[in-house]
C-alpha cells in the first residue's frame, strides 16, 4: 500500500504561471514537485508578490504566504525560501527535503558559469528549448577554453544541440553536436550527430564520420536499424494515429470528416507551437 | 462597550400534524417560542389555496379563511406521504414534498420576522420529514440563500436542549419521557462508558406501562418510573407529550420529584433544534451516540511526518441527513488506498481496500484525488474518489470510482 498525504491547502481556481518556464501550477503540491525537478531554476529570488497573493488567496496557504512576506521584506537568500516553501505542508518527506537544499547549496558553490550550465539544462528539460539555446550560447564563449573544461564545453555544445534539434534545426544542430564529441568526446553527442545527419538525409556524412572516427563500418548498419525501431515507435504516438486514420478516411471518401481530424491537429499543433514559444 | 451582534436564527420542530418553531431576530436577548394561540406552541399544518384571492394561506389563517372563499384545502400529510399522492390545486400538479415546505415557508412568512437567517435548524421524530430536497426547496420559497440549513434528529435536538439547561450543568444524566397518544418512551441521556462522548439511550415504555400493576394510570406511571429511575439514576428529568396533558398526575409527581427535578414542556425539540442553531452546527456541538445516528468515522490511513495514523474524511457521532464532506490527498504510489471505518463505541477499525483501476501510471507523488464520503442513511452512504491529475504537469483523467458502504448500526 504506498503513501497517501492529505492535503492541507487548496486547488487553485486560477493557475500561478511561473514566469522563467511559463508553467502554471494550480496546487502548493504542483509548486514542490516543480522546485524538486529542476532546483537550477530557483537559484535566484524566485518569490514575488504574485507568488505571496496566490499562495494566500488561491491555495489558501496563509501562513505560508506570510512567512515568504517575512523573508522578502529580510533579503534573504532563495535557499531560505526554497526550504521555507518546502517544508510549509506535508508534501515532500525531510529526505527529499534535505536532497534538494544540498543540491541548491552544492551548486551556489560552484562557479558562475557552471551555475548558469545547470540553469539551462534545467530550462531545456522543463521543456524551454529556446531560452537554454540563448544560455547555451553565450556560454561556449563564456567557458575558459583550458584542457580541464574540455568536457564542460562539450556538454555545453550537446546541450545546445539538443535545443536547435528540438527546434527542427537540424543543420545547426548537427554542427553543435559535431563540436561537443571535439570537446567532450560523449558518445551520446556522436549518436545525436548521426541522428541530425539522418533526418537532414546525408547518411554518407554519417559513413564518413564513422571512418574518421576509426570506427567499425557496421557501427552505421547498427544506427540505422536504431532509427529504423525509432520510426516504427512514432506509430504508437497518439497524432500519428490520429494522421493515419485521417487518410484512411478520406481513402474512403468520408472528406468532410478527414478535414475535420486534419482540422484538429492543425489546431492541436498550433496551440503546442504557441504554448512553446511562450 | 462593544456590543456582539446576535445573529438571526430559527428552529422547527415539524410533524405531519403539527409545526413548532422558536426563533431570535434582531433585538432579542433570549429566543422566542412562537405561541400560535396562548400557550400553543402547535401550529396546524394546513395549507389552503384560495381561488378567489389566488393565495395560498397556512395554519390558522388556512381555517379561517376556508371559510371565507372557495378553495383547496391540504391537510391529511400522512396519507399523502405514504402513497406519494400528487396535488392538482388550479391545474398545477404539486408534489406533496412541495406543498409541505410552502406551508413551512409560509409558517416562516407568517411570523413577520423577514428572511434574514444565519441558519435554520428543523428538527422531526419522522426521518421521512427530513428529506433531502427541503433545503432547495426552502431557500426557493424564502427567496434567499443565505442561511445554512440542518436536519436533526429529536434526540439530537434533546441532547442540544439539555447541553443549554443551567439545570442540567455539572449533571451526569439527563432523563426524557415522551409520552404521545398511547406511545411513550423515556430517552436517557449520559456520557458513553469510555467518557469521552455523550450518548442517547431509548427505551420503549408502551408495553411497560401496559403490563404494570396499578389502579388507574397515574398509579401504574408511578411504579413505572421508579423503576426506570432505579435503573437508569438521574438528577433531572423533563416531560413533554400530550400525553402528560390533563390532571391525572399525582403519585406521578411524587415519585418525578422525589430527590430529582421534573419541568414539562411542549416545546423542549424546537427549542433544541434552536441551540443547535447557536452551536454552528457541528463545530461545537458533540460527538453523540444514539440510534439512528452515525456511528462510523470514515477516512484513511495517512502519513504525517512520516508516521501512518488515521484522518477521519467524515465524522460520526452525529445526525447522517446531508452529512458528506470531501478532502484531498496525494498518492506516494500504487492504485489503491484502505478505507477506514472507526466504530466509535468500540474504537474498532474496519479497513478496506479500494482499487483504483485504470487509473493512469504516473511519477510517485504526482497524483491528486479527491475523497468524497457521504452517508445516505445512519448507517450505508458512498465513497466517491476523483482524479484529479497533477495541473498541467500530469492532467486528469476526469476517472471517478464509487463503492457503496453498508456498516452495522
Amino acid at each position: 500500500m504506498g503513501k497517501v498525504i492529505l492535503c492541507e491547502t487548496k486547488t487553485a481556481k486560477k493557475p500561478f504561471c511561473f514566469s522563467v518556464t511559463g508553467q502554471n501550477f494550480y496546487s502548493y503540491e504542483e509548486f514542490c514537485y516543480y522546485i524538486c525537478q529542476y532546483p537550477a531554476l530557483f537559484q535566484e529570488d524566485f518569490v514575488t508578490e504574485e507568488l505571496i497573493s496566490w499562495l494566500a488567496k488561491e491555495v489558501g496557504a496563509i501562513s505560508l504566504a506570510e512567512k515568504l512576506s517575512y523573508l522578502k521584506r529580510e533579503q534573504v537568500q532563495s535557499r531560505s525560501f526554497v526550504l521555507t516553501i518546502l517544508e510549509a505542508y506535508p508534501y515532500l518527506s525531510a529526505k527529499s527535503i534535505k536532497e534538494v537544499i544540498e543540491r541548491l547549496d552544492l551548486l551556489k558553490l560552484k562557479e558562475d558559469w557552471v551555475q548558469k550550465k545547470y540553469y539551462a539544462d534545467a530550462l531545456y528539460r522543463a521543456g524551454c528549448p529556446k531560452q537554454a539555446k540563448k544560455i547555451y550560447d553565450h556560454l561556449v564563449d563564456e567557458i575558459p577554453d583550458t584542457e580541464e573544461n574540455k568536457k564542460w564545453i562539450g556538454a555545453v555544445w550537446h546541450g545546445r544541440g539538443s535545443c536547435l534539434a528540438k527546434d527542427m534545426q537540424y543543420q545547426e544542430a548537427s554542427i553543435s553536436f559535431q563540436k561537443a564529441v571535439e570537446f567532450g568526446g560523449y558518445e551520446q553527442s556522436r549518436k545525436n550527430y548521426w541522428m541530425t545527419l539522418y533526418f537532414l538525409g546525408n547518411q554518407e556524412a554519417i559513413k564518413e564520420d564513422i571512418a574518421n572516427a576509426n570506427l567499425p563500418i557496421e557501427k552505421f548498419s547498427e544506427f540505422l536499424e536504431e532509427m529504423e525501431r525509432k520510426e516504427e515507435r512514432i506509430k504508437d504516438y497518439k497524432d500519428y494515429q490520429k494522421l493515419e486514420r485521417a487518410f484512411q478516411l478520406k481513402a474512403q471518401g468520408y472528406t468532410k470528416e478527414y478535414h475535420k481530424k486534419m482540422r484538429e491537429l492543425t489546431t492541436k499543433w498550433k496551440q503546442d507551437y504557441r504554448d512553446e514559444m511562450k | 462597550m462593544e456590543t456582539i451582534k446576535q445573529e438571526n436564527l430559527l428552529s422547527m420542530d415539524i410533524s405531519t400534524a403539527f409545526t413548532q418553531i422558536s426563533y431570535r431576530v434582531d433585538g432579542m436577548e433570549e429566543p422566542i417560542s412562537h405561541e400560535e394561540r396562548e400557550g400553543d406552541f402547535c401550529i396546524p399544518n394546513i395549507l389552503f389555496y384560495g381561488e378567489k384571492t389566488k393565495k395560498w394561506y397556512a395554519g390558522y389563517k388556512a381555517l379561517k379563511k376556508q371559510e371565507e372563499e372557495e378553495g383547496v384545502l391540504v391537510k391529511d400529510w400522512e396519507q399523502m406521504w405514504k402513497k406519494e399522492e400528487k396535488v392538482v390545486i388550479q391545474k398545477e400538479i404539486y408534489k406533496v414534498k412541495t406543498l409541505f415546505v410552502k406551508l413551512l415557508a409560509l409558517h416562516i412568512k407568517n411570523l413577520d420576522i423577514g428572511n434574514q437567517f444565519a441558519r435554520i435548524v428543523v428538527t422531526s421524530d419522522d426521518k421521512e420529514l427530513l428529506f433531502e430536497e427541503m433545503e432547495g426547496m426552502l431557500k426557493k420559497e424564502l427567496k434567499t440563500k443565505e442561511f445554512l440549513f440542518y436536519r436533526i434528529s429529536h434526540k439530537t435536538a434533546f441532547t442540544a436542549f439539555a447541553l443549554h439547561q443551567e439545570e442540567c450543568s455539572g449533571v451526569r444524566n439527563v432523563g426524557l419521557f415522551e409520552y404521545y397518544g398511547d406511545e411513550i418512551r423515556y430517552q436517557y441521556l449520559g456520557r458513553t462508558p469510555a467518557g469521552d462522548m455523550l450518548q442517547v439511550q431509548t427505551f420503549s415504555l408502551s408495553e411497560e406501562l401496559e403490563q404494570t400493576k396499578g389502579e388507574d394510570k397515574d398509579e401504574k406511571f408511578a411504579t413505572m418510573a421508579v423503576n426506570i429511575f432505579y435503573r437508569h439514576k438521574t438528577p433531572i428529568v423533563y416531560l413533554t407529550g400530550d400525553g402528560f396533558e390533563g390532571e391525572w398526575m399525582e403519585k406521578t409527581l411524587k415519585v418525578l420529584c422525589h430527590n430529582r427535578r421534573a419541568f414539562v414542556g411542549q416545546n423542549l425539540f424546537t427549542k433544541g433544534a434552536f441551540y443547535f442553531a447557536v452551536e454552528e452546527g457541528e463545530k461545537r456541538n458533540p460527538k453523540l451516540l444514539a440510534q439512528g445516528l452515525c456511528l462510523y468515522d470514515i477516512g484513511l490511513a495517512v502519513t504525517i511526518k512520516g508516521q501512518q495514523s488515521f484522518a477521519p474524511v467524515l465524522g460520526g457521532g452525529c445526525d447522517w441527513y446531508g452529512r458528506k464532506n470531501s478532502a484531498q490527498m496525494m498518492l506516494e504510489e500504487g492504485k489503491q488506498i484502505e478505507v477506514i471505518y472507526q466504530n466509535l463505541r468500540t474504537k474498532e477499525l474496519e479497513k478496506e481496500i479500494m482499487e483504483l483501476h485504470g487509473m493512469p501510471k504516473r511519477p510517485p507523488m504526482t497524483t491528486k484525488i479527491e475523497m468524497e464520503i457521504a452517508y445516505t442513511s445512519d448507517c450505508e452512504g458512498y465513497i466517491k474518489i476523483k482524479d484529479l491529475g497533477f495541473g498541467e504537469l500530469y492532467p486528469s483523467s476526469h476517472q471517478i470510482w464509487v463503492r457503496k458502504f453498508s456498516l452495522d448500526s
